[in-house]
């Protein structure tokens, strides 16, 4: 019997034998070391930015939303109380959409941020090398960009957080916000190849994004230098960038690809729920959101071809956005960028400084003939600038494009009959009760 | 001449053994109070490993020296040794042990008595379990003991409950005690990867409550700091049932019942006319009670079979077990199968092997919970009386808001499938004089199935044409313990109860979960046959805690007790600079009652006084909590991608609780009267917070160890027998106040805005107050509600909030009452929690006054034209205001039970030894001021602890009728 004991005893004390025993690495996870430090790495985590562009906070689901949400364009029918505070425009610092967007655009931002930080170390064709950087500058600047339109002057960031010592930050000026993302434009601009898969950056995403960037800076600064910056991009990405218009509006919702310039793809297993959010109940949609009923008056008589594509109405006669379809898979694509921006924003830059009239028009027209209207007659500078803001909102309805024409155009307190202090969304109370350098917008 | 042949032979044998100076000694062993002979008690001639054990009537034999002392040992006993002295026959009376020192108690990795324990320990033992009819292990907890409360999350069949023992040592970690079965720390908490979003899985509910002999809830760290790195919320001991010595028991036990939602705790909704009113709609003909439509009065049954035998030498216990609770909403029920061996053979009188294995296979039927927009709870509270069941083709109606929860609660299918066995084999050897080396090894293997399609018959299921999941969930925990013993009593004065020992777990957890949609037909629900897989992963988890430990108890006289128990717990779940932690206890008891000048009083029975101080650790951080990580699947456009998910924390370590406590047991007047008291101070420091950075770093949260928290408080346990004549009347009665503040965050920043209700965690409050705007009611001239300007900067913004409420009682308290004359028994027990808040945030939704919610019937006041007085706003809005903040104390009775026992004439004759039949309601009434369903539920905001006393469209606990039998042949 003591032979039981003593192999007791000793199966026992195996236990004991194994030193390194506690030491186990995740099996779902890689270390931050380990995580980029080769090609294939890099390439990986420049994928993994480009994810962030899916996220709910994102063009995933609320940049687009809020855009149109905040504006006039939509009016809060579901059960997301947060929604209401946006359509109402009274938002509180503790809104989980705003920090949505806010965390999401700096998740973004980090992601590219440990890339370049990393990148110079690695060994690389040079091909890759500028095509990952040419990303990673994209992607930042377009985040910055988002974060400066709905907050202000906030934070740049050009380094990835890697420990705790970085991650209290003040605001940067506006000035500094916009140096930074034209500076990483300009050299994405160079890096980027000219022709990307669909849902990838290209040299002319960067073109088009420094246009709107110059518009929306000349709006701020009166500068008319940024103005024709903004007319020259447009006009490289119009001239050089082999983009088309498509011949239909209907089918830039119906799988035509020559007039995208930068778009977030999605497919089943990265999905959006846009269409969720949009479609009414009896379409077992979850209608968080509605065309508000202003917007469908003046839209519906005044624009068939492009209201047609936009809006749809149920059985119960309500109605919904159908820019977004694919309610069961949720695998629309959301436009960043597309060419009919391009006309467009050319045409505000000249109305804006007094450019030619028949050019404005010129650029106008594209956009109104292909929706199928007459040609426009407008005139003067200040009905021209009407007339080009029309366009944009039956152009871009629920495309994350409204909230920050009216905002940049400085027409949202007519328009919307709001304080001016609350074009500025609130900087997320997280953010600000955890970053000891940070400061709250006025009025919130 | 045979006889002589045989005499010669006995003589020669006898000589020899004169040379060997052995004689045979052999006897009766009787227990001193009946005299009934004792099988099965070890006989060890002293100083050796030689002996026997005593047979079925009580006799020993055995050859000894004529010089040996013979000890005499049994559990439970007092030991004897008694010299030889050449004596052949010695007959010996054993006595209780509880005679001189109580009953004996199972404590960390030993037995002791009662009376000898320092430490605040409390004890439940079969007979309590065995008068709850509650079948589930935390439901059997619930209000028995001081101090350790438990929520429900929700009252669905198999849901979770929150556990936690005074207060709660943690914010971010787990507050969970250790659960330990037969020596077997075993795995608990939520596992389920379908999100039930409130009526999680709950890996406790997996026991047999019928099968447990003996729960031993350690609360201090005198009695916990043994169990190290886990200790610090408390540890729960529990040991199963032992074959019985001697003599076979059947015991068959069957209860049926009935239960229900109670009505009076409905809430009373608006009609299709008030809806009418309220929103100029003009529906004729359909007042749809959806409530009603969906609550079902569900049947519970429970039959328990055990079978208890042994000998001297071998014991077995066999039980089966079947338990059916229906679920009161439609579509939901909890099905139990369980099974249990237990058995010990001793090969020699110091050798003992023996091992025990439960097995459980469930089968939980379920719905989607609270905060969901497809549980048929939520949605039957949320649509308005104005919209049918059915539409005029006899489909279900899907016109209204929320999906329809009668098509869900048809339709939907949603399972969770139960594999578990729990088990262990251990041997156990004595050898020299108190020396006994045990060696353990024990498996729970967790295996869970869940299987869940929305067929196109329901809003889900159409929106994707077949929502399928299937998710699994294997989870194993192996654990290997040796301890080494030894306990001895030197000069009949000094006895010393000294173990050191090892322990090593090893976790492992695989799981897979697959998401599947466009489904060709309803009958085609795996997901085989989905058209478009949405989401797949498969995961894996391992984890390993490699400990050493070591207590040394000492007594003079048994009265004056000292304790001190140290471990070292090595874990790969902590950072690099920080792989073992260290926790030391040590207590002191003084029995008063042994002094001579208290010997004298007579009706003091008992008076001892206990002082503790030691450390306890909290390890329930996430795994590689400390390291810098990567994480995959951020897939783009075809490629897969990775992202930062982590940042690192290489001095990650466990939180650290310093208990001190102070305590007395008084017992008198022949122990009619016991209470026991205690106070404690616990300090948690090095807390583990997932403290909030700013997101603009990229991420949201860090774990690290910042921060300190302190609990304080009072128990009191008090036992009576207030009668006890043919009447009798005793009353058990426990008393616990708890007060929580946390002392110190990082930078003191607040972790605010948690859950539904903006709960909060701010320096100098308990943990989780509930911070939110003040509403002063409801304007008269505009109807909208007002909120008080604190900053009076003329705007409402979040700089206006204040704490509205604290979700921690003042105290909670439990009373059992029994009474029993001749063959009948009553039994009432009431349970109270005083002075808790409850955010009731289903009324954000049901008195909004705006959207398509249906609207409680207190809504048809609310403010119409101006003028009005009323504190129902015209529309609602979405501030967490003080609005929904409602007193949250209630008395429940939780249980009345009225049993009658067969004469044991009668039942002699048809074979039995007992036989009881009772009936017994279950949650009887409530007592409260809440204007929610159950003051008792949570909302399940995710795992912190931070998340309290908020409801959101949960699910009530039920009313159960029962009657049941119970038979013991």
């Amino acid at each position: 019997m003591k032979k039981i004991v003593y192999i007791f005893i000793a199966l026992a004390l195996t236990t004991l034998s194994c030193k390194k025993m506690l030491d186990i690495q995740p099996t779902d996870s890689i270390s931050s070391e380990q995580a980029i430090n080769d090609a294939a790495g890099v390439q990986k985590a420049i994928t993994g930015a480009y994810y962030s562009l899916h996220d709910a906070g994102n063009y995933g689901r609320n940049m687009v939303i809020v855009e149109d949400l905040a504006a006039d364009n939509l009016s809060w029918t579901g059960t997301m109380r947060d929604y209401l505070q946006i359509n109402e425009n009274l938002i509180a610092a503790d809104n989980a959409i705003i920090d949505g967007i806010w965390t999401s655009n700096y998740d973004c931002i980090n992601r590219v941020n440990n890339v370049l930080y990393r990148i110079d170390g690695i060994s690389m064709s040079d091909d890759n090398r500028d095509l990952y950087t040419g990303d990673a500058l994209f992607l930042r600047a377009l985040s910055h960009f988002n974060l400066l339109n709905y907050f202000g002057g906030i934070p740049i960031k050009t380094m990835p957080t890697l420990d705790l010592s970085t991650i209290n930050q003040a605001r940067n000026s506006v000035a500094d916000v916009y140096s930074q993302i034209i500076a990483d434009l300009t050299t994405a601009e160079q890096l980027l190849p000219p022709k990307r898969p669909l849902g990838w950056a290209s040299s002319f995403s960067a073109k088009a994004l420094l246009a709107r960037v110059y518009l929306t800076k000349y709006h701020l600064t009166g500068d008319v230098a940024t103005a024709t910056l903004a007319i020259t991009k447009a006009g490289e990405v119009i001239g050089d960038g082999g983009f088309i218009m498509a011949p239909a509006f209907a089918d830039l919702y119906n799988g035509n690809t020559t007039e995208s310039i930068f778009e977030v793809v999605f497919d089943a297993q990265n999905s959006n729920r846009l269409a969720q959010y949009f479609f009414p109940v009896s379409l077992t949609g979850r209608y968080e959101v509605s065309p508000s009923p202003a917007f469908v008056e003046g839209f519906r008589t005044t624009d068939t071809v492009r209201f047609q594509a936009s809006i749809a109405f149920d059985s119960k006669n309500l109605p919904y956005g159908i820019k977004y379809k694919d309610y069961t898979s949720g695998t629309d694509r959301v436009y960043v960028l597309r060419l009919a921006e391009m006309y467009l924003i050319r045409a505000e830059a000249r109305a804006y400084t007094n450019g030619e009239i028949e050019a404005i028009r010129d650029d106008i027209n594209v956009v109104r003939t292909r929706a199928g209207l007459d040609p426009t007659t407008a005139a003067d500078y200040p009905e021209l600038k009407l007339v080009i803001e029309n366009e944009r909102r039956h152009e871009f309805a629920f495309e994350s494009q409204r909230w920050s024409d009216l905002v940049r155009t400085k027409r949202a307190a007519t328009v919307l009959g709001i304080d001016p202090k609350y074009t500025l969304f609130p900087i997320p109370l997280s953010e600000l009760q955890t970053n000891n350098l940070m400061t709250q917008n006025p009025g919130y | 001449m045979k006889k002589h042949y045989l005499l010669l032979l006995l003589l020669s044998a006898l000589f020899g053994q004169l040379v060997a100076q052995d004689i045979p000694v052999s006897g009766l062993i009787t227990a001193a109070d009946d005299n009934s002979p004792l099988p099965g008690v070890t006989v060890l001639i002293k100083g050796t490993s030689q002996g026997t054990t005593s047979d079925l009537n009580g006799k020993y034999s055995l050859a000894a020296p004529s010089d040996a002392i013979l000890v005499f040992s049994f559990v439970g006993m007092q030991t004897q040794e008694i010299p030889v002295n050449n004596k052949r026959v010695i007959n010996v009376k054993l006595s209780d042990q509880d005679v001189a020192l109580g009953e004996l108690v199972v404590v960390g990795y030993s037995t002791t008595s009662k009376k000898l324990i320092s430490g605040s320990v409390e004890l439940l033992n079969e007979d309590e379990i065995k008068n709850i009819p509650v079948r589930t292990l935390d439901g059997v907890l619930q209000g028995q003991t001081a101090g350790l409360t438990i929520t429900p999350q929700s009252g669905t069949p198999g849901g979770q409950n929150m556990m936690k023992l005074r207060g709660g040592s943690s914010i971010n970690a787990s507050n969970q005690p250790l659960l330990v079965i037969d020596g077997i720390p075993v795995i608990t908490g939520q596992t389920s990867q379908v999100s039930m979003l409130g009526q999680e899985l709950n890996a406790m509910t997996d026991i047999n409550p019928n099968d447990i002999e003996s729960m031993t809830i350690l609360k201090d760290a005198s009695a916990t700091s043994v169990y190290g790195a886990r200790a610090s919320n408390g540890v729960i001991l529990i040991t199963t049932k032992k074959g019985s010595r001697g003599k076979t028991d059947v015991s068959l036990n069957m209860s049926y019942g009935w239960q229900n939602l109670p009505k009076e705790r409905l809430i009373p909704m608006m009609s299709a006319d008030d809806w009418n009113a309220y929103k100029g709609t003009n529906v004729q003909g359909i007042n749809t009670n959806w409530m009603d439509e969906i609550l079902v009065t569900a049947p519970t049954a429970n039959t328990e079979l055990s079978v208890s035998s042994g000998n001297d030498k071998f014991r077995l216990f066999i039980s089966g077990n079947y338990y059916d609770q229906g679920g009161v909403v439609m579509g939901t029920s909890y099905q139990r199968y369980s099974g249990r061996i237990n058995a010990d053979y001793k090969i020699l009188p110091n050798l003992t092997v023996g091992g025990g294995v439960g097995i459980t296979y469930s089968n939980n039927k379920r719905v989607e919970g609270d905060a969901t927009t497809n549980g048929p709870l939520p949605n039957a509270m949320s649509i308005p009386a104005i919209y049918p069941v059915f539409d005029s083709t006899g489909a279900y109606d899907e016109t209204m808001y929320y999906a329809n929860p009668v098509a869900i609660a048809n339709n939907s299918i949603n399972r969770a499938y139960t594999n578990r066995e729990v088990g262990n084999v251990y041997l156990e050897y004595k050898f020299l004089d108190g020396f006994t080396f045990t060696s353990k090894f024990g498996v729970d293997l967790y295996d869970l199935r869940e299987h869940s399609y929305d067929p196109t018959t329901t809003r889900q299921g159409k929106k994707y044409n077949g929502l399928g999941i299937e998710g699994t969930n294997y989870a194993s925990n192996i654990t290997v313990n040796n301890v080494l013993q030894y306990i001895h009593t030197f000069k009949e004065k000094h006895s010393i109860d000294a173990l050191i020992g090892q322990s090593y777990e090893k976790y492992c957890r695989r799981t897979t979960y697959i998401e599947g949609i466009n489904f060709p037909n309803d009958d085609l629900q795996y997901l085989t046959s989905a058209g478009t897989i949405r989401y797949a992963s498969a995961t894996a988890l391992d984890r390993v805690m490699n400990s050493y430990f070591a207590q040394f108890k000492y007594n003079f006289k048994f009265k004056y007790i000292f304790t001190i128990t140290a471990r070292a717990d090595g874990s790969s779940k902590f950072g690099e600079n920080n792989k073992y932690g260290y926790f030391p206890a040590g207590s002191f008891a003084w029995r008063m009652s042994e002094e001579p000048f208290l010997k004298k009083i007579s009706w003091i029975n008992e008076l001892k006084l206990r002082a503790i101080y030691g450390l306890t650790g909290n390890d329930g951080i996430g795994d590689f909590a400390s390291l810098g990580l990567y994480g995959a699947g951020y897939n783009y456009g075809g490629s897969s991608g990775i992202a930062p998910t982590q940042l690192p924390n290489p001095d990650l370590k466990w939180e650290t609780t310093t208990q001190t406590g102070l305590g007395f047991d008084f017992s008198i007047l022949k122990n009619r009267i016991t209470l026991n008291f205690d106070l404690y101070y616990n300090r948690t420091k090095d807390l583990l917070l997932e403290r909030p950075i700013p997101s603009s770093s990229g991420f949201y949260t860090i774990s690290s160890n910042i921060g300190q928290l302190e609990n304080k408080g009072m128990e009191i346990l008090l036992n009576t027998v207030n009668i006890d004549k043919a009447f009798t009347w005793t009353t058990n009665f426990n008393f616990a106040m708890n007060r929580n503040k946390v002392l110190s965050l990082y930078e003191d920043q607040p972790i605010d805005d948690q859950g539904r209700g903006g709960s909060r965690v701010e320096v100098g409050q308990p943990i989780g107050i509930f911070y939110g705007y003040n509403c002063l009611g409801v304007d008269p001239t505009t109807g909208s509600l007002v909120y008080e300007d604190l900053d009076g900067d003329g705007v409402i913004t979040s700089a206006d909030r204040m704490k509205t409420g604290d979700p921690n009682p003042d105290f909670t308290a439990g009373m059992t009452n029994v009474f029993s004359y001749k063959n009948f028994e009553l039994s009432i027990f009431l349970q109270a929690v005083y002075g808790n808040d409850i955010f009731n945030g289903t009324l954000i939704y049901l008195e909004s006054g705006t959207g398509e919610d249906a609207q409680t019937a207190r809504m048809n006041d609310r403010w119409k034209k101006p003028g009005d007085i009323t504190q129902f706003p015209k529309e609602g809005d979405s501030y967490k205001s003080s609005r929904f903040i409602e007193d949250g104390s209630f008395l429940k009775v939780r249980n009345i039970t009225l049993s009658y026992t067969f004469k044991k004439e009668w039942v002699k004759h048809i074979g039995m030894k007992s036989a009881k039949i009772y009936g017994t309601v279950q949650n009887a009434y409530t007592f409260t001021n809440y204007t929610g369903m159950d003051p008792e539920v949570n909302y399940y905001g995710g795992s912190s602890n931070i998340v309290q006393g908020t409801d959101f469209f949960t699910h009530p606990q039920t009313r159960t009728f029962l009657i049941g039998l119970s038979f013991l042949f």
